[in-house]
């Protein structure tokens, strides 16, 4: 690398050497115009100052958590739009005595164009910013910097004091709107009521209960018709012939338990006495008797079992004479009235329960409508509240605002009169103009000769194109020749002391007349 | 090997071509009487630097070097034979006749070797031929009149260096290079000396077809790129319009002095 650069160096001192006519006339061309240039540079003062801002947008604090606010822009931008605005920048023409010789409205946009373009604003800080105005004349060029610093300070007052002053009309106005809306849910909740006036408190409760009890109460009644609907069939069946044969067979039970005893007591009896004994003949005749009752009895049955079958109950007046069947008889009247009467009550029940369940339903609705209009009632006054809160808040805001108390914005750095002149001098132009006139020509020439990939010498040629350079011949200088590049050289170099002569004296000329 | 050496090998070995005697104001010389081609006026020393021509007492000894090393990579690669070179550039006024003047000179410093330098460039009159007294017939003159072989070859002050001009005017010319009778000069004049290195000044590539014609005639081929003129593409380009065996290499030519 070291070889390298040493190589690249040679390599263009050779080239220059070769374009040394080239590189002098450059050179000449180059010092001469930054002479002319550093002649005529305008002399420019430039005055700084810097602005502190403490800025926040005053519906920020105020409308906290309530709405979204912007974002804070970016304060350079907001002087700059400030600062170059009609109303300053008019202001600054008067105060720079650009309107001394009265020029034309266009003249004056020319002028506020090129004022603008000398001004430059910048962030410095976080609530720095730096307003800087360039000009040829010194004091202007504090006067212009100073009014910039002032009008921009009072202008950001009157626009704070005018923002707070929207901020507050904002905020009334909102406070006068939900005023109206609370009142419009205010009225609503007023006429539901007045419309609804059953309705009350815990009304659905009662409900519900009234309807539970209706439910018990049907339950009961048609457990009770159940049980009476049973009784009365077990009345009837009773009262029936099947019931009648049963009592029937229990009398031929009974006697035949009668002649059984008898005819055991006979025997008992026949142990002791004879046939004869009265007894026992009185015995066996009751015996007989019995016999005979028994099979009346049987013969009574069978009727009876055969008039059932033909359908027909049978009763037999001896039964029908019956106390207890009687008493049966009364008991099934008894029931089926119990019976009538349950069905009246339990239909009057259902009715009952019918009703409860549609005045449920009533209460259901209304009391969805009641919580809405209670929600939107409860939402706005919240609402109302709140806004009045921030509304006393918005008007002591303004107030201070109005009194220049609220906002921290003052002159951090005041402009001062500048006394040398910025921007480049005499001398860097100068130097920069020599600089210029030796390396570009020769940095053109170096450049043009690596782009077109001259060959120079057998290091120009790469190893892969396989090119035997079999001799590397130096120029061969003939006598003329070498008369002729000594005069060229000498021409050259006086060429270049005259050109640095004149820069020399113009220089000083300068120096004195200053 | 080129059609001309073929031709010698076979003129040499079979002896069956009379070669023509030579009158006029060549003398016929041979290894044992090579001292007479030293007979001649020597030119001036300060004749020969204003035309960039070497000569062993010059100032600037680093360009005699180099053209010695020349000279000698180029014996090495003849082998002893006496060989005909092709000089051509890349561009025109290239350096193709500096180089094949100075390498015809350097042949010339040894004692032992003669060279014929032939210019077949006929678009320029180069600086050479003025070093040639009541130079009356060229090479032109030769391939289109009937003119004695004799009478084209001239002294230059320079021991051991004979000179034919192309010695036209107009520098329109024909297709010369296709002619037999091209072919039997050249022929003629290789078979004449065994020591002799015929160098044959071309033009450079705007005419490439006549330089690849005459390097049908040559054993080597150079090639003179002037330093900073060419990118290495269009030395590469000059290079293969010359058969590969017959290329010997390129010459850097005119390359500033180092300052340090």
């Amino acid at each position: 690398m070291q070889v390298n650069n040493i190589e690249n160096i040679r390599r263009a001192l050779m080239l220059a050497y070769v374009y040394k006519n080239m590189i002098v006339v450059f050179f000449i061309v180059s010092v001469l115009i930054s002479l002319v240039a550093a002649y005529n540079w305008p002399k420019n003062y430039t005055s700084h100052t810097t602005v502190y801002i403490e800025e926040e947008n005053i519906l920020g604090p105020l409308m906290q958590g309530t709405a979204v606010q912007t974002d804070v822009l970016d304060r350079a931008r907001i002087a700059r739009e400030i600062i170059f605005g009609r109303k300053i920048m008019e202001k600054i023409l008067q105060l720079g005595g650009w309107l001394d010789n009265e020029p034309t409205l266009l003249e004056q946009e020319y002028i506020m164009d090129a004022i603008q373009k000398r001004t430059t604003i910048t962030n410095v800080g976080p609530n720095l910013v730096r307003i800087s105005y360039k000009d040829t004349n010194p004091e202007r060029s504090y006067q212009i910097t100073k009014g910039f610093a002032d009008l921009f300070t009072e202008g950001l007052l009157s626009t704070k004091a005018q923002e707070s002053k929207s901020a507050f009309e904002f905020i009334y106005n909102q406070v006068n709107e939900y005023e109206q809306k609370l009142k419009i849910s205010e009225d609503a909740l007023e006429k539901f009521r007045t419309e609804n006036v059953d309705f009350r408190e815990g009304a659905a409760g009662e409900v519900t209960q009234r309807i539970l009890l209706n439910r018990t109460q049907l339950e009961n009644l048609e457990q009770e018709l159940r049980e009476a609907m049973i009784r009365k069939s077990s009345l009837e069946s009773q009262l029936s012939g099947e019931t009648e044969s049963t009592a029937g067979l229990s009398r031929e039970e009974q006697i035949r338990g009668r002649i059984a005893e008898l005819r055991s007591n006979l025997d008992t009896l026949r142990l002791s006495y004879h046939e004869t004994y009265p007894d026992i003949v009185q015995i066996k005749t009751q015996i007989e008797e019995l016999l005979d009752t028994l099979k009346e009895e049987q013969e009574r049955v069978a009727k009876a079992k055969l008039s059932k079958s033909n359908n027909r109950i049978y009763i037999d007046e001896s039964i029908r004479a019956n106390p207890l069947y009687q008493q049966l008889q009364g008991d099934l009247y008894e029931t089926n009235t119990q019976i009538a009467t349950l069905n009246t009550r339990i239909e009057r029940t259902k009715i009952l329960l019918e009703n409860e369940l549609e005045r449920d339903k009533r209460i259901n609705a209304a009391q969805a409508k009641l919580s809405s209009l209670t929600r939107d009632y409860n939402v706005n006054q919240e609402v109302y509240q709140d806004l009045l809160r921030r509304r006393e808040n918005a008007r002591v805001s303004m107030n201070l605002d109005l009194e220049h108390q609220g906002v921290s914005i003052n002159i951090n750095e005041p402009a001062y009169l500048p006394h040398a002149p910025s921007g480049p001098r005499y001398i860097h132009i100068i130097l920069i103009g020599i600089i210029m006139g030796i390396f570009l020509p020769s940095a053109i020439i170096y450049g043009i000769n690596s782009i077109f990939g001259r060959v120079f010498d057998a290091t120009d040629i790469r190893d892969d194109t396989n090119l035997l350079i079999i001799g590397e011949h130096t120029h061969y200088s003939s006598p003329t020749e070498i008369v002729t590049n000594k005069k060229e050289l000498i021409t050259l170099s006086i060429i270049i002391f005259v050109t640095l002569a004149i820069v020399l004296s113009v220089s000083s000329y300068r120096l004195i007349s200053e | 090997m080129s059609k001309i050496e073929e031709a010698l090998v076979k003129a040499r070995s079979g002896n069956k071509r009379e070669i023509v005697p030579s009158h006029g104001n060549e003398k016929k010389l041979t290894r044992n009487n090579i001292s007479l081609m030293y007979s001649d006026k020597l030119v001036d020393e300060s004749e020969l630097a204003a035309r960039k021509i070497i000569y062993p007492d010059m100032t600037d000894q680093s360009v005699l070097n180099q053209f010695r090393s020349l000279r000698t990579k180029l014996a090495q690669r003849s082998k002893g034979e006496n060989a005909i070179i092709l000089v051509y550039s890349t561009i025109p006024g290239g350096g193709a006749s500096y180089t094949a003047i100075n390498l015809a000179a350097s042949f010339a410093l040894d004692k032992e070797k003669t060279s014929l330098l032939i210019n077949c460039d006929f678009t320029t009159k180069p600086e050479y031929e003025s070093l040639i007294h009541n130079n009356k017939y060229g090479l032109v003159d030769y391939l289109s009149r009937e003119i004695d072989i004799e009478n084209i070859i001239y002294p230059v002050g320079i021991n051991g260096l004979r000179i034919i001009p192309s010695n036209t005017e107009s520098g329109l010319f024909g297709e010369y290079f296709t002619t037999q009778k091209f072919e039997e000069l050249i022929i003629e004049l290789a078979s004449r000396y065994k020591d002799r290195y015929i160098i044959l000044d071309a033009p450079s590539m705007h005419d490439e077809a006549n330089v690849k014609l005459l390097s049908d005639f040559a054993r080597h081929a150079l090639l003179v790129a002037p330093s900073g003129k060419n990118n290495e593409n269009e030395i590469i380009k000059a290079k293969n319009i010359v058969s590969p065996d017959k290329f010997m290499g390129v010459v850097i030519n005119n390359i500033p002095k180092k300052l340090f």
